[in-house]
């Protein structure tokens, strides 16, 4: 009973984060909390340093030229904080919890089998058999399963755009994320591909916290529990569920910012 | 006439120059080796034994020859080419990246001359007193010397394919925890296949067409090499020492031979590399 009542520690602290790529601001200052089960989304023009933000957390930055990073990005794990940017942090491994889905759908030039299982095998050390059934478990996850299940050897390129972007989803849930990084996930689908995926994210967020991006006030309206709005690399404005529902408040926000 | 106008002209011009030298030199080469197939020098050529004096014309020393350096090259070669290759590409930071590459594109321009007589100062001595044996012109010598002069063409058209495929999957398999060993090992080489294999047949053809560096260092001597370390001759040595010694003219059948065979090893190796080329981009 004590720990059911004690205030929710959040799984990710993301304090007074600054992020320069040779010289150029990129991210000022920015503070930002995410809870167990709950879905917070970053909106904001394109460039306003959506993507760099959900970089800081898995550290893919760093796989750019110039980049520098200041501030604190904290995750717990297993009960245990971690400093992500630490020395001491195994980058490998931090990478494999923190699950990226990126702007455009990107499968790798493999199979739709290999796609998913190349990471579990190579990164995890999985059997064969196991492998086959995270893969299977996984492409269930994203409805993808009886689409590709007779095909699971041809192209991953052969798939449709919103397949491809389903596809990456389920690499990066076979890999048991403890948290999920979407960056515009849904900007290069057509409608109903976006619905699908959207869908998939409404009962994803009930087992894994996630920080997403967005530069669609619909889809924020539509998916997220809590918003960050940024501008040129700054946090300018936050709404809360309540307030993204109120249709007044929410134009305001967006009017003086978009 | 403008300059506009006259560009047309001047490329047109230049395309069908091009093409008349190049089909000028086959017609040519089927001019002198018709007479082989007629009177019947085609059989004392395909022989093992090159006597000249006595009448034995034989090349297949010769194509043996080559095709051991040119083998022997690549093995040495392709595999060095492909660990440059993958630090230059993934591993190196900035700075050592540029030297590296630098350095592969210098190896380019040295003249073959150069490689061979700085190799007599330098590796043929070594030889002689390694293994003692022999004078130190040997196959094996022409074999590492050739592989350093094929070694920048592999890497640098590796690299190229590398450097494509880096640029696609780089990022993707960060985020997947791929450590850099494993990401070489299980994405770029998997993937780098067909580049891979369109850089080892370019090579080969460099080290098939190679003449000064085999006629420089190895031995000549035209006989099926026993061991590493024994003298060796290639098609185009051969080619070059008959045609510039005072040889008489019988003896240039086996020239012309050796010319066909070294045309038609061209051709074939232009032709698998449009293939790959044709199916290459996905
Ligand atoms: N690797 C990089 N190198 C240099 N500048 C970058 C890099 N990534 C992003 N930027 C710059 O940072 C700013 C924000 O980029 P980004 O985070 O991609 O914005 P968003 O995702 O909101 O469109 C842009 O001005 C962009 O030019
Ligand atoms: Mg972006």
């Amino acid at each position: 009973m004590e720990r059911m009542k004690r205030i929710p520690e959040p799984m990710l602290e993301i304090a007074d984060l600054s992020v320069r790529f040779a010289g150029k601001q990129v991210l000022e200052s920015v503070n930002l909390d995410l809870y167990p089960g709950e879905l917070v989304m970053a909106i904001g023009p394109s460039g306003s340093g959506k993507t760099t933000l959900l970089r800081a957390v898995n550290r893919l930055n760093e796989a750019y030229p110039h980049c520098n990073t200041r501030g604190q990005v904290r995750i717990r794990l297993a009960d245990r904080w971690w400093d992500i940017y630490a020395p001491s942090t195994p980058l490998a491994e931090l990478r494999l919890r923190v699950g990226m889905v990126f702007q455009h759908p990107n499968p790798l030039p493999f199979s739709i089998y290999k796609n998913v299982a190349l990471p579990l095998r190579i990164s995890l050390g999985m059997n064969p058999k196991e492998t086959l059934l995270r893969v299977q478990r996984a492409l269930e996850a994203v409805q993808l399963w009886s689409e590709v299940k007779d095909r699971l050897h041809d192209s991953a390129l052969t798939l449709s755009g919103g397949q491809q972007q389903r596809l990456c989803l389920a690499r990066v849930l076979a890999l048991e994320p403890a948290l999920l990084l979407l960056d515009e996930p849904t900007a290069s689908l057509d409608f109903k591909a976006t619905r699908h995926i959207e869908a998939l994210f409404q009962t994803l967020k009930q087992r894994y916290p996630i920080l997403a991006v967005t530069h669609n006030p619909g889809q924020m309206r539509r998916l997220a529990d809590r918003v960050m709005v940024l501008q040129d690399g700054r946090c300018v404005a936050a709404m809360s569920r309540p307030e993204i529902e109120d249709p007044e408040h929410s134009r305001r926000v967006m009017e003086a910012f978009f | 006439m403008d300059g506009a106008k006259l560009m047309p002209h001047l490329l047109r011009a230049a395309a069908l120059a091009c093409t008349a030298a190049a089909g000028g030199i086959l017609l040519v080469l089927i001019y002198l080796v018709l007479p082989l197939f007629t009177s019947g020098g085609w059989g004392s050529v395909i022989a093992w034994q090159w006597l000249p004096f006595q009448g034995r014309f034989g090349i297949l020393p010769m194509v043996v020859g080559t095709l051991l350096i040119a083998l022997g090259a690549l093995a040495v070669a392709t595999p060095l080419a492909v660990g440059v290759a993958c630090f230059v590409q993934v591993l190196a930071p900035g700075r050592i990246k540029g030297i590296c590459l630098a350095l592969v594109h210098y190896m380019t321009s040295i003249p073959t001359v150069i490689y061979g007589f700085v190799s007599i100062f330098l590796l043929v001595p070594l030889i002689r007193q390694w293994f003692d044996r022999g004078t130190g012109f040997s196959l094996a010598t022409a074999t590492i010397v050739l592989s350093l002069l094929i070694l920048p063409t592999i890497v640098l058209v590796l690299q190229a394919t590398l450097r494509e495929l880096d640029r696609s999957a780089r990022v993707t398999c960060a985020a997947l925890g791929f450590s850099r060993p494993a990401y070489i090992r299980h994405v770029l080489l998997p993937l780098c296949r067909r580049g891979l294999l369109a850089a080892v047949v370019l090579g080969f053809g460099r080290a098939v067409g190679d003449t000064l560096i085999s006629l420089m260092l190895a031995g000549n001597a035209p006989m099926v090499p026993a061991s590493p370390l024994d003298a060796t001759r290639t098609l185009t040595a051969h080619i070059a020492l008959v045609v510039a010694t005072d040889s008489q003219s019988t003896f240039y059948h086996s020239v012309f031979a050796a010319g066909l065979i070294l045309f038609l090893v061209m051709v074939l190796i232009q032709l698998i590399l449009r293939r790959l080329g044709g199916t290459f981009t996905p």
